[in-house]
């Protein structure tokens, strides 16, 4: 590691209009270091890495001193910014899919850039070297495209944004942001909104890409997990201050700061057991209630008198590596303070000990198909989302439903609570078969099952007070009078962790978690037999989706209520589901108990999904050819994975693997009977 | 991509198709036009003999077959008025309109479209507050006030324009300013919130993080971007032009399609009438037309075929 330092910030405050987010940071970079920049949103991590760039905001004063290469930047103007934007500092944000102009070529966009841009063209006129210099931009462009892993460069350089996948062009931003040769790259959770396996597959990429420049990169992101594959150093933020700063190795294995243990504890790994997630209660508080003291002293359960005062300034707890916190509590014994446990739950819902129906749902959907208008006279033609797909839900059961994005998991679930018919097929839902939506039958069953969504703000009218709407499905459903709805609905609400005075607020002015606990709150309030969650954590902080997992888990084991559990993120699935299905591209590829499937995975495509995963092994991936998922319009005939495995024979490409169970019940479809392990041994030797 | 064409243009002749049924029925409940144009003293035979030499007194469905045929070869039928022919009748004040407006359209885009994007670009700085101003001011004052008040000055007390008709081209300066401070002001309006939400993308941040010149990133990246929803407007704006500005033109004594109309529907001659609607909604939905196929060669979402 060189020491040469690329980037100080000191004293770093930034305030808009008044209200002053970022409190004095301190922040150094070295020169080929990869630098993480952890926190969750509201702490001001992104307002961080954009003041480095002078783009905080219009309204935003900021003052300190930023110094990039022994020059200060905070009093540039803008004309000044716009020189080293691109140049000696480059960008990257997470929405890669709005970020390139939906109006011109990918190519178009490159070569502009790299005429302003690239060292090669610094100093002439832009406009001349775009009008003359076509095949040396469109050599350098399509050099950069190689170097990011885009796969033909040359067709993608006609193509327009809208015709790539995410991951695709969240590549072309990096590569746009490669143009200058900056030395700084900042990140901002740059593949958040991709899969995991893009996501594991692109990190690696700019991790190459910035060593092997000698860049140094700003990696802002949520997932410590992530933080710990990729980088060397680690800063924590919250509320705006930095709290613990320190190289990977030594902070995230063995945190100092409470904050930051609690950011771990909170965050389910590989390894955690069930009810071991130990959620930071609270919320971060919003800049205007930031005192003097700590700010996480409301939510820290070592807080002590002196932390509502003081806060503690950063103590050095290695010399050699730069290791500092503002507070070492993390591992003390201290006897934390109790909380209020949440379990009023059991009063609420009605526990299902008994039951009628061992099995709640029982779906064998031999095809489910889409349509997409084609031809002269537009006509129909259906293309299938799901195939051959048999599912059984048990009572008291939580099944978790797995795959990347455009796999079926969701249009899977809507068919299981029965808000479409499969194409072909049938679902039966306590021994009878769903009535045919829309119908008197279908309605007067939706109680016994409900959903959560990803969103909470898109699931709430924004204009009802949260209470009315949990009490208004109670009314139609259970033909319960208005107060009595109110009285029930306040009574469930406040089961969830939801304080009175929250409950009559409008949907808008809570926060995401808040809300996510609303809608299970008014699913739950109805005691349905089912309940299907579509990524009911996914756009959640990463304290608060611990509070969320936790309530879940309790509900389940206080109401032994059936779960479809839907998610991407195989962390989470394995610590609440007892039963998982790996989906890709619309059929099963796997299926099993938990520690089956999580284990002693069968599938090739599970393995890649596990080593994806942030926080786990992840040499086994280079072994994968690169590829992405075939669309389903246009299916593969044989196996649906067989373009991405390495295990693939010929007979992978002309049949179908029939989904085969084992004596236990484990389910898998693959032809072949090796492990990918054995398999990369082999070819190893 | 043919096949998208050809939907857009089954689509319109549809709409048109509809639109005749509409017109030609809803007039023809407004009362019977041999008692309208004969009066109430007419006696029998004479109200036969119109009702025949029009056509009238067939059932009201063949009527709309034999008034589609005709349509078909162009053949609108004969004024009641004036027993002319009505495609005559229309051209005539056809093409005086279309010589006004021309020229209006092409001043109030030349002028509303870059007030918006200049007003954007310097948002809520005083250029962009006086150029809202005059906008809003341009857009209250109406059609009839500011002909009358141009009127006054510059034909009666100033004496430098003549007042009525369309003989020179000093005719044509009063109703063209008239028109097109109005529309001008709407324009700004739209042309500005469509370039401030331009602006507002994060492909236009993204380009500004890269380092690109604000100018490029202004014409390159943020216009393109503006320009497509402008262009729903725009054809909505065309489309209005043949029906004449009513007011305008009788304000000024213009001898076009909007005094037509005025004239036809006092004088309930609805062969006349029936055709200045059909031609408004026809230009209607022509603009749409265009301006949905223009969308297809401008916006690259569209293009695509395969989904």
């Amino acid at each position: 590691m060189s020491s040469q330092t690329l980037l100080s910030i000191k004293d770093l405050r930034v305030a808009f209009s008044g209200t002053e987010v970022l409190h004095g940071v301190d922040l150094t970079i070295e020169q080929g270091v990869i630098h993480a920049l952890i926190g969750e949103s509201g702490s001001g991590k992104s307002v961080l890495a954009r003041s480095i760039l002078g783009l905080a905001g219009n309204h935003s004063q900021t003052t300190g001193s930023i110094r990039f290469c022994g020059q200060e930047l905070i009093n540039f103007q803008p004309a000044d910014y716009q020189k080293i934007r691109g140049t000696d500092i480059a960008m990257v944000v997470q929405d890669a899919m709005s970020a390139l102009n939906p109006m011109r070529t990918i190519g178009q966009q490159l070569m502009e850039t790299i005429a302003y841009r690239h060292p090669l063209f610094r100093g002439q006129s832009a406009t001349q070297t775009l009008a003359r210099e076509k095949a040396k931009l469109q050599e350098i462009a399509l050099g950069l495209l190689k170097l990011v892993g885009i796969t033909a460069p040359e067709k993608r350089m006609s193509a327009y944004a809208h015709e790539l996948s995410g991951g695709m062009r969240q590549r072309i931003m990096i590569a746009l942001a490669l143009v200058g040769e900056p030395k700084l790259l900042l990140a901002d959770e740059p593949t958040t909104a991709l899969d995991v396996v893009v996501q594991r597959e692109l990190l690696e990429q700019m991790r190459e890409i910035v060593k092997k420049r000698n860049m140094s990169m700003l990696l802002v992101t949520h997932d410590l997990h992530l933080a710990h594959d990729i980088a060397d150093r680690v800063s924590v933020m919250y509320a705006g201050y930095l709290l613990e700063e320190g190289p990977v190795k030594q902070v995230l294995p063995n945190p100092s700061h409470p904050y930051t243990e609690g950011l771990l504890e909170a965050m389910p790994d590989m390894g955690s057991e069930k009810g071991s997630l130990k959620p930071i209660f609270g919320e971060i508080p919003p800049p205007s209630k930031i005192g003097k003291g700590c700010p996480f002293a409301s939510r820290c359960d070592r807080s002590c008198e002196a932390c509502q005062y003081a806060l503690a300034p950063m103590s050095t707890l290695d010399e050699r590596t730069q290791w500092h916190s503002r507070c070492t509590l993390a591992h003390s014994n201290e006897p934390k303070k109790q909380r209020e446990a949440i379990d009023t739950l059991s009063e609420v819902v009605s526990s299902r000990e008994r039951t009628d129906f061992p099995v709640v749902i029982d779906a064998h959907i031999a095809k489910h198909c889409y349509y997409t208008r084609q031809g002269f006279f537009g006509r129909k033609k259906p293309w299938d989302v799901l195939q051959d797909i048999d599912v059984q839900i048990r009572h008291g059961e939580v099944l978790g439903l797995v795959g990347e994005s455009g796999c079926g998991k969701s249009t899977l679930a809507r068919l299981l609570l029965g808000l479409q018919k499969p194409t072909a097929g049938a679902i039966k839902f306590k021994n009878d078969f769903y009535p045919e939506p829309r119908s008197q039958s279908w309605r007067m069953q939706r109680a016994d099952t409900q959903m959560i969504y990803q969103d909470p703000y898109g699931c709430f009218d924004a204009r009802m007070p949260v209470i009315d709407q949990v009490a208004e499905p109670l009314v139609t459903h259970l033909h319960l009078s208005k107060a009595a709805a109110q009285e029930r609905a306040a009574k469930v609400l406040s089961a969830v962790g939801m304080p009175k005075h929250h409950m009559t607020r409008l949907p808008g002015v809570m926060s995401g978690g808040q809300l996510q606990r609303a809608a299970i709150a008014r699913a739950v309030a109805l005691n349905p037999s089912l309940l299907a969650c579509d990524e009911p954590v996914a756009s959640l902080d990463v304290s608060i989706q611990a509070q969320v997992l936790e309530l879940l888990n309790n509900l389940r084991n206080v109401s032994k209520m059936s779960m479809l559990f839907v998610s991407h993120n195989l962390n989470v699935v394995r610590y609440i589901c007892d039963r998982v299905i790996v989906m890709y591209l619309g059929r099963i590829v796997e299926m099993g108990e938990i520690d089956q499937v999580f284990k002693h995975p069968k599938h090739p495509y599970t393995k890649l999904l596990m080593a994806s995963t942030p926080g786990a092994d992840s040499s086994i991936i280079e072994f994968y050819p690169k590829g992405s998922m075939p669309s389903p319009i246009d299916r593969p005939k044989g196996c649906v994975f067989a373009n991405r495995c390495p295990m693939r024979s010929s007979r992978c490409l002309e049949d179908n693997p029939p989904l085969l169970k084992d004596e236990n019940g484990h389910a898998v479809a693959c032809f072949s009977s090796k492990t990918i392990e054995t398999f990369i041994n082999e070819r190893k030797e | 991509m043919f096949a998208l064409v050809f939907r857009i243009v089954l689509r319109s002749l549809i709409t048109l198709l509809l639109l005749t049924a509409v017109v030609f029925f809803a007039l023809h409940l407004t009362g019977d036009p041999a008692r309208l144009m004969l009066g109430d003293g007419a006696d029998a035979a004479a109200l036969n003999a119109f009702r025949q030499q029009w056509g009238l007194d067939k059932p009201l469905w063949q009527q709309f077959l034999a008034y589609l045929q005709k349509l078909m070869t162009l053949d609108m039928g004969h004024s009641y008025m004036t027993g002319l022919s009505v495609k005559e009748v229309f051209l005539n004040a056809f093409w005086p309109t279309l010589d006004l407006m021309i020229p209006t359209a092409i001043i109030t885009l030349a002028l509303g479209i870059p007030m918006g994007v200049i007003a954007a670009i310097h948002r809520n700085s005083t250029l962009d507050r006086s150029m809202m101003f005059l906008s809003v001011f341009g857009y209250a004052v109406p059609n009839f006030f500011m002909g009358v008040l141009l009127l006054l000055v510059f034909s009666i007390w100033l004496g430098w324009l003549p007042s009525y008709g369309n003989t020179s081209a000093l005719h044509y300066i009063m109703p063209i300013i008239t028109m097109a401070t109005s529309e001008a002001a709407i324009f700004s309006r739209y042309a500005r919130s469509a370039m401030i939400d331009a602006l507002r993308l994060p492909c236009v941040r993204a380009a500004r993080m890269r380092g690109l010149p604000e100018k490029r990133i202004i014409w390159l990246h943020a216009l393109p971007n503006a320009m497509l929803s402008i262009l729903t407007i725009l054809g909505f704006f065309l489309g209005t032009l043949v029906a004449g500005a009513v007011i305008t033109e009788n304000v000024f004594s213009w001898p076009g399609v909007g005094k037509l109309l005025v004239q036809s529907v006092a004088n309930r001659d609805i062969p006349v009438v029936q055709v200045i609607v059909l031609a408004t909604g026809a230009s209607l939905i022509t603009a749409n037309l265009l301006m949905d196929l223009l969308a297809l060669v401008v916006n690259p979402r569209l293009r695509r075929t395969d989904h």
